[in-house]
């Protein structure tokens, strides 16, 4: 049995819908960032197969872009989080909802 | 043929770690299993034949990033007894159905799509070389550009997380 | 490769690339220096100010000169210098909104200025690209910088808890769109936004159109959280609330136009794919957004809250026209730009008579107008001018721009479209005017009447004025305007084929 294109397509979609499904349920902070950094490395699993299946590395650049996206993302959002943790004591979405209206 | 038993150990591990991550009470434990889910990626990409980035993606991920989350998680030093597993009723079941749904969907379209089989490796694919190359030459502005958003990046962080600025 | 990079004139580079260059090495200069000015405020201001009139100076240059020359993956067309020149106003009225503000809320640190200038190169680089990559990296160090802009007032729990939510949904958006990139990227081994254009459906020979299609509608809702359509609209009302009126200024101006501007390169390049898929997905979104952003307007107290479902409402009207884009793409293309420019102006003038109130707190709700009429006259008619103009009542600017957008729906035959677009207008009319009959007709409460005097400094009258201007004489006389944007655009699109 061969590996081809799409097992690694469909692998990269698995992984992704778990990420969306972290993000979209869960309501701890930073397992919802986590859960982003998941749906980045699918991402990256995507871009390489295409990279290998179509022989061209554009899609390494790509991947080494989007690993630079998530590293400057990590520091934003985690800075973000002791800030609001300051503020707040929470970690919990749903307990962030000073905004409503 | 090794090829099928590194995709499916390899592939199998990482959807099990995310899983387990996604779940966890504890964000201790989620950052420790996406850890073990970032090696799963890391030794897929090498079976794509980009073996710096799967290097690049344990030093870089598992390493970095996510010893700044751990840290994170460490500063805010939150109690046992406020960790809340505070999903899992309906939204849980109804985001995890529309989960199901969409992969079902994804797979079903691409399976849809005829079969792609990879082409035997051109010479010099998957050196380091040639990533290089286009780095430095075609891609030469968007290169430029990381070095801007890793400053603001770093900007912002201080701006966040500074106690007196 | 190797050869082309030494083929560039670096002269001639350095001269095209210099709007964008200034707000960089400002931005990095003003880090670098700003600590040792710590206590003088008005030096950051007045250099962030004049680097980004150089900027202007430059971009309006460039624009007269342009040559729709393409050099590393930028694209240096009259277009880019267009939007640059709209990034660059928006940047300079906000910067002038920003002075007091920052003094009388205690947020005077030159990080503020840096990052705002850094984001509008980012903006910059998003419309000058003409590779995804370059579109994508310039979107995030835009969304970066903009993300703490957000949660600049740290020690208030509604601006932190904005730029949360703003970060959250932003990385969850930009993961959606790289999806939708890497889809694009399989199905047609490029991301150079003039090859796809060029090459178009040759590239789609029937076995990678799934690819294609899955990537693009990946592409479609990452874009459509940016520039919040409905169904993914639900974070701006709450970040536009909880960011400091300044930035929330910014974002509802600047960063909008920037989405836009990226998004029309982006659909430029992809849109032949499957027009009638296109055409209808534009549709449903446009009608979605505008009829949910103005009916959940209805009920707010806030203005800002009231401004951000209305801004929502305008993404709907200024996509509205991307229906005819196969048909008409030059003027669909120049309407939507002009409609960018009106709308930065009547919204910054809106939210800078809020800015004119607001001493020590914000005074946001529709309560704090009542009785602006009689105290502060000028304050009170400019507000109404701009409020007229948002709902698009002639002879403003807003009206025009409206005009304009429908007028493409109309001419590609879909009046039913533009129909729904003058209905939504109408509802419009009641929650604008609310504020309207708060200044003019309402009493004043006894706390108002000892109250503070409105302190209305001058950089932001200076500001009031100019949008006042702006919005009333562009909207008798907007076919000089309308000349300049469309000489912009269709160069660029008359060379892209």
């Amino acid at each position: 049995m061969m590996i081809t294109l799409t097992h690694y397509l469909i692998l990269a979609a698995v992984l992704f819908c778990i990420g969306v499904f972290g993000v979209v349920v869960r309501r701890n902070i930073l397992i919802i960032f986590m859960s982003i950094e998941l749906m980045l490395s699918a991402v990256n699993l995507v871009f390489l197969s295409f990279s290998r299946y179509l022989g061209t590395q554009d899609g390494h650049v790509w991947v080494f872009m989007v690993l630079t996206v998530a590293a400057a993302e990590a520091a934003v959002g985690l800075g973000i989080i002791v800030a609001l943790f300051r503020n707040k004591q929470t970690i919990y979405v749903d307990e962030v909802k000073e905004l409503k209206g | 043929m090794m090829e099928p038993i590194f995709f499916y150990g390899f592939g199998g591990l990482a959807v099990v770690t995310a899983l387990l991550m996604v779940t966890r009470v504890n964000p201790i434990a989620s950052a420790v299993w996406l850890v073990v889910c970032f090696f799963a990626f890391a030794a897929l990409f090498i079976t794509l034949e980009a073996h710096f980035i799967g290097v690049i993606q344990v030093l870089l991920y598992a390493g970095a990033i996510m010893v700044l989350f751990i840290f994170v998680i460490m500063l805010l030093n939150i109690g046992a007894e406020e960790l809340k597993a505070r999903t899992m009723q309906f939204s849980g079941l109804l985001g995890g159905l529309v989960t199901i749904y969409l992969i079902v969907l994804i797979t079903l379209g691409l399976l849809k799509n005829p079969v792609r089989f990879f082409e035997p490796l051109t010479e010099g694919y998957g050196y380091v070389a040639p990533v290089g190359r286009l780095l430095f030459t075609k891609y030469l502005v968007p290169f430029e550009l990381t070095s801007v958003l890793l400053l603001v990046a770093i900007v912002g962080s201080v701006v966040m997380g500074k106690r007196k600025l | 490769m190797m050869q082309e990079l030494l083929k560039i004139d670096w002269l001639v580079f350095l001269r095209q690339t210099l709007p964008l260059l200034l707000p960089l090495g400002g931005g990095g200069f003003l880090l670098l220096v700003g600590p040792f000015f710590k206590r003088s405020h008005r030096f950051n201001f007045i250099f962030s100010i004049a680097i980004a009139l150089l900027a202007l100076f430059f971009a309006w240059q460039e624009w007269l000169g342009a040559t729709n020359q393409t050099v590393n993956l930028l694209l240096f067309d009259r277009f880019t210098y267009l939007f640059a020149i709209l990034f660059l106003i928006a940047l300079i009225l906000t910067l002038l909104l920003s002075y007091s503000y920052l003094e009388s809320f205690g947020l005077v640190r030159p990080e503020y200025y840096a990052l705002l200038l850094f984001a509008v190169f980012g903006m910059m680089c998003m419309v000058a690209g003409h590779d995804l990559m370059v579109v994508f990296l310039g979107l995030e160090v835009m969304s970066v910088s903009v993300y703490v802009l957000a949660g600049f007032q740290r020690s208030n729990v509604l601006s932190v808890e904005a730029a949360l939510k703003y970060f959250l949904v932003g990385a969850f958006a930009s993961s959606f769109l790289l999806m939708g990139i890497a889809f694009i990227y399989g199905a047609t081994g490029t991301t150079d936004l003039i090859v796809l254009h060029q090459k178009g459906l040759g590239m789609l020979a029937g076995e990678t159109r799934v690819y294609a299609l899955v990537g693009l509608s990946l592409l479609a809702v990452g874009l459509g959280f940016k520039i919040a359509l409905v169904p993914f609209h639900f974070w701006a009302a709450d970040v536009y609330h909880g960011a400091p009126v300044i930035v929330t200024t910014f974002m509802a101006t600047a960063v909008k136009a920037a989405g836009f501007g990226a998004i029309l390169r982006v659909v430029w390049a992809l849109f032949q794919w499957e027009p009638l898929l296109f055409a209808n997905m534009i549709w449903v979104a446009s009608v979605l957004t505008m009829t949910i952003g103005n009916i959940a307007a209805l009920t707010q107290k806030n203005l800002k809250r009231m401004l951000a479902y209305s801004s929502i409402a305008h993404a709907g009207y200024a996509i509205l026209p991307l229906v005819a884009f196969s048909k008409q793409g030059a003027s669909v293309t120049s309407s939507i730009s002009f409609y960018m420019l009106a709308y930065i102006l009547m919204t910054v003038g809106a939210f800078a008579v809020l800015i004119a109130l607001s001493e020590k707190e914000e005074k946001c709700t529709i309560q704090d107008l009542s009785g602006l009429g009689t105290r502060k006259p000028f304050l009170a008619f400019s507000m109404t001018l701009f409020l007229l103009s948002l709902t698009g009542i002639p002879p403003t600017l807003g009206f025009f721009g409206k005009y304009y957008l429908f007028l493409q729906a109309v001419q590609a035959g879909y009046i039913w479209l533009a129909v729904i677009g003058v209905i939504n207008s109408v509802i419009s009319v009641y929650y604008y005017l609310g504020p309207v009959v708060a200044m003019y007709f309402s009493k004043e409460t006894a706390d108002q009447k000892v109250g503070p005097t409105y302190w209305s400094p001058q950089a932001v009258l200076v500001v009031i004025w100019f949008t006042f201007l702006g919005v009333s004489l562009f909207g008798l006389f907007p076919s000089n305007l309308l000349d300049l944007i469309q000489t912009s655009v269709s160069s660029w699109l008359v060379a892209g084929k």
